[in-house]
């Protein structure tokens, strides 16, 4: 096999390597998990289809939508993994090969994946939507062309939206280097990604609004219609304007591959040139954490707290994994109001929905928070807590506590006050902050309930947190939480007496709860670490870390 | 840290080992080393790859336990109060652990809060030790973007931030420029003056003749010889540390050894 080749295969299994949260993982098998959730909802509106029989139109260019959005998450999911980077240059560089080749190589690995996992996506809707729409007394023929027609739709769309995110990445990456767009770009891109697919599911219950949008004149719209035109011809239902429209999709394609393939000329350059430069000095680190630690009391507490924050700031593992709670927290929320939206019957409904925005935000951004915290950060670092442990690790762990406060109930609490105040006024804005910082604070002591390992250090999974059983738990405790507590929080808000009492037992509750916690903390002693069977090899074990 | 061991400290303490052994598995790494450091000493700990110089070192930091034997710092055991042990001892492993998403000033400041030393103190003493190690115009820039050099000085400084009565040194000039070696040099001679006891290995045996007043040469395991510079010459008759070393460690002839790669690779 020649390098080439070795290249192109080495670059094709990056971009399906499943193991985001791994450290030093490459994002990109976040791609397969987005279009597997995107065609996801297939299944059910087939069948759905199959049993109402009505316009397929829609439905059909409702599927070529979805595959031109899977294209486009794809696309933004890997941020700025597509185009050949600086560690690209990096790794290879020393090897003897030339810049074009690695450039070559991993385009075509991308052209590669491209070709598989757009097709593998769209392939249930171009095979079966024509199977369902296409009439019985139809011919093989016609069946055939409407299958083709479909795929060639879809897949003009996919790739268009493909190129056109491409041609921007390049852009960015030409006009402002791969540092200060790549962790970034991807956290944002796995939020709203979530958000976007969560968001997507009460609108799937409309398909019958695509019939308007492909008459829309909306310039937003217009690709839709470009590709939907080229259905038509293929399908034989050409309208009057329709080769027009297909011919202006052909010129955008066109013109987005020439853009993306310059620009993308540009970013490559721009990164192999600057693979061997030394990376420009970050700015002074954030103040923000420094002031967040004047709060906490011991010395100890503050520097945990504080490596706790840059640790969710900076390190990719955890910045994925909570951007992923933070968009799943964020869809939910979205999808709750969206559905809210369409089948709301009253104006409690409304309400109630509203309360529970920043109830299930919060829960879902302080379980993925705590759940961070098992996740270590640099292993064989750790030796530096073991070097400097002292009598008593209460210190350390309430950092843990401090954690869940400032960066899961603080931010909570104020969406909850400024959409509760925003929507209703000042007054209700107060009160839900206030429902919403005892209840998550009450959430905090049971999500501590036995915790006792410093944050980021261990690799140790604690039995009471298997998830593969304790699922069912998880979701009751989620809508309780979340629409059972809104619901309440509703129908006190005209009675203050009433709403005192539950405000004032549930803080009765964290108290005690948060009580406990200390006395069990304090009663642990000082750290204990536990050691790896073959320290030759691994020099340093405090990663197995526990109490 | 009690204050007992603290006035024990600050009259001088010695660091003891006594038949200390460690084994990983059925595998023994370490056999019945036994040597004490006075206040004052620089001993360098030399010994050929694997012989277990780095596991009495972390036995001697508290961050392995020994199978048998024990380490006294001031007649006590360090297992008795390691707590207590590690406020006074600073150690500087081979390689450089930390954490990359930091930066060195971060680092530093973690290291200073989980010494519970003062915020004020930590920040002078940071600004200190980063300027004249060099490390000013890369403070705010994340460990990941350091070369070893630079992980190296934060390893330093991070040992002496506390400043701590025992120096426990693991290659601790691994990386580090002419200039940088110069002035780690003068520190450990400095502070060793202070009284403190460094705890020093090495294979740049050039670097241990000028630096160290005492060596213990550690074989397969076990001390092999343990005597100041000049008396192991007088004694093996060396002309210089790097032959005794070699004479120690029943060390084969290298030029033989080179040749006959160079000749395996030829043909």
């Amino acid at each position: 096999m020649t390098s080439m080749l070795r290249l192109i295969r080495h670059f094709a299994r990056l971009f399906f390597n499943p193991d985001i949260a791994v450290a030093g993982a490459d994002p990109r098998g976040v791609w397969v998990v987005i279009a597997a959730v995107l065609a996801f909802p297939a299944v059910p509106l087939f069948l759905e289809l199959a049993v109402a029989a009505g316009d397929p139109l829609p439905w059909l260019a409702f599927y070529m939508l979805l595959g031109m959005a899977v294209s486009g998450l794809m696309a933004a999911a890997a941020w700025d993994k597509l185009l050949p980077t600086r560690a690209d240059f990096l790794i290879l560089g020393a090897l003897p090969m030339r810049t074009w080749a690695i450039a070559v190589a991993k385009l075509t690995a991308l052209a590669l994946a491209l070709a598989l996992v757009v097709p593998g996506v769209n392939a249930f809707s171009v095979v079966v939507l024509p199977i369902l729409t296409v009439p019985d007394s139809a011919g093989m023929g016609v069946l055939l062309r409407a299958m083709g027609a479909q795929a060639a739709a879809t897949a003009a769309g996919s790739l268009w939206v493909f190129l056109v995110i491409l041609a921007l990445q390049a852009a960015m990456l030409a006009a402002f280097g791969e540092d200060s767009l790549a962790e970034r770009g991807l956290r944002l891109t796995v939020i709203f990604g979530l958000m976007l697919v969560l968001g997507l599911a009460p609108i799937l219950s409309a398909p019958g609004a695509f019939a308007s949008a492909l008459r829309s004149r909306n310039p937003l719209l217009q690709p839709l219609r470009w590709f939907w035109a080229v259905h038509a011809i293929l399908s034989g239902a050409a309208g009057v304007g329709s080769v027009t429209l297909a011919w202006r999709g052909v010129e955008a394609l066109a013109a987005a591959g020439l853009a993306a393939l310059m620009l993308g000329a540009l970013a490559t350059w721009r990164a192999a040139s600057t693979a061997f430069a030394r990376r420009p000095t970050h700015p002074a680190a954030p103040r923000l954490s420094a002031w967040l630690g004047r709060c906490l009391r011991a010395r100890e507490e503050r520097a945990v707290f504080r490596f706790g924050l840059a640790t969710l700031a900076r390190d990719r593992q955890h910045a994925v994994c909570l951007s992923a709670w933070l968009g799943l927290g964020a869809g939910l929320a979205a999808a709750n109001f969206a559905w809210v939206i369409l089948w709301a019957e009253s104006a409690a409904q409304v309400g109630i929905a509203l309360l529970a925005a920043p109830l299930i935000l919060g829960f879902v951004l302080l379980m993925g928070l705590r759940q961070g915290f098992a996740i270590p950060v640099d292993l064989p670092a750790n030796w530096i807590f073991q070097q400097s442990d002292n009598a008593s690790a209460n210190a350390r762990l309430q950092a843990a506590w401090a954690m869940l406060a400032f960066c899961g109930v603080v931010p909570v609490a104020s969406i909850a006050f400024c959409l509760a105040g925003w929507c209703v006024g000042a007054r209700a804005g107060i009160e839900a902050a206030t429902v919403t910082v005892l209840l998550l604070l009450l959430l905090v002591e049971v999500l501590l309930l036995g915790f006792d390992k410093v944050p980021y250090t261990c690799s140790h999974v604690s039995g009471r947190a298997n998830f593969k059983y304790a699922w069912p738990l998880y979701c009751a405790g989620f809508a309780v939480f979340s629409f059972t507590s809104s619901s309440w929080e509703f129908r006190l808000r005209t009675r203050p007496g009433a709403n005192l009492i539950v405000a004032v037992v549930v803080a009765g509750l964290v108290l005690g709860l948060s009580r406990r916690r200390r006395r069990c903390w304090q009663a642990l002693g000082h750290c204990r670490y536990t050691e790896r069977l073959n320290p030759v090899v691994e020099p340093f074990m405090t990663s197995g870390t526990d109490f | 840290m009690t204050t007992a061991l603290r006035d024990r400290t600050i009259a001088g303490s010695t660091l003891e080992l006594r038949g200390v052994a460690r084994s990983y598995g059925n595998v023994p790494a370490v056999r019945d080393v036994s040597f004490s450091l006075q206040p004052g000493e620089i001993c360098g700990y030399l010994g050929a790859n694997g012989c277990g110089k780095t596991t009495t070192l972390r036995m001697v930091a508290g961050l392995l336990p020994p199978t048998s034997g024990n380490i006294f710092y001031d007649g006590q055991s360090i297992h008795a109060d390691l707590p207590g042990y590690r406020e006074v001892m600073g150690y500087v492993p081979e390689e450089p652990y930390l954490y990359s998403h930091l930066s060195g000033t971060e680092y530093l400041e973690l290291v200073g809060g989980l010494r519970r030393l003062p915020a004020t103190a930590v920040r002078r003493r940071i600004e200190v030790a980063l300027g004249t190690l060099g490390l000013s115009g890369s403070r705010d820039a994340p460990i990941s973007t350091y070369s070893k050099g630079m992980k190296q000085k934060i390893l330093l400084a991070a040992a002496l931030l506390h400043d701590p009565e025992v120096l426990i040194l693991d290659e601790p000039l691994s990386g580090l420029d002419v200039n940088a070696v110069q002035l780690v040099h003068h520190l450990f001679r400095q502070l060793a003056e202070r009284g403190r006891i460094v705890l020093y290995s090495s294979h740049i045996l050039e670097v241990v003749e000028r630096l160290c007043n005492r060596v213990i040469v550690l074989h397969q395991g076990r001390v092999v010889a343990d005597a100041p510079v000049t008396r192991l010459r007088e004694l093996l008759q060396a002309p210089s540390l790097d032959a005794a070393f070699a004479q120690l460690t029943a060390r084969r002839d290298p030029e033989a050894d080179a040749r006959a790669l160079v000749k395996a690779l030829a043909e």
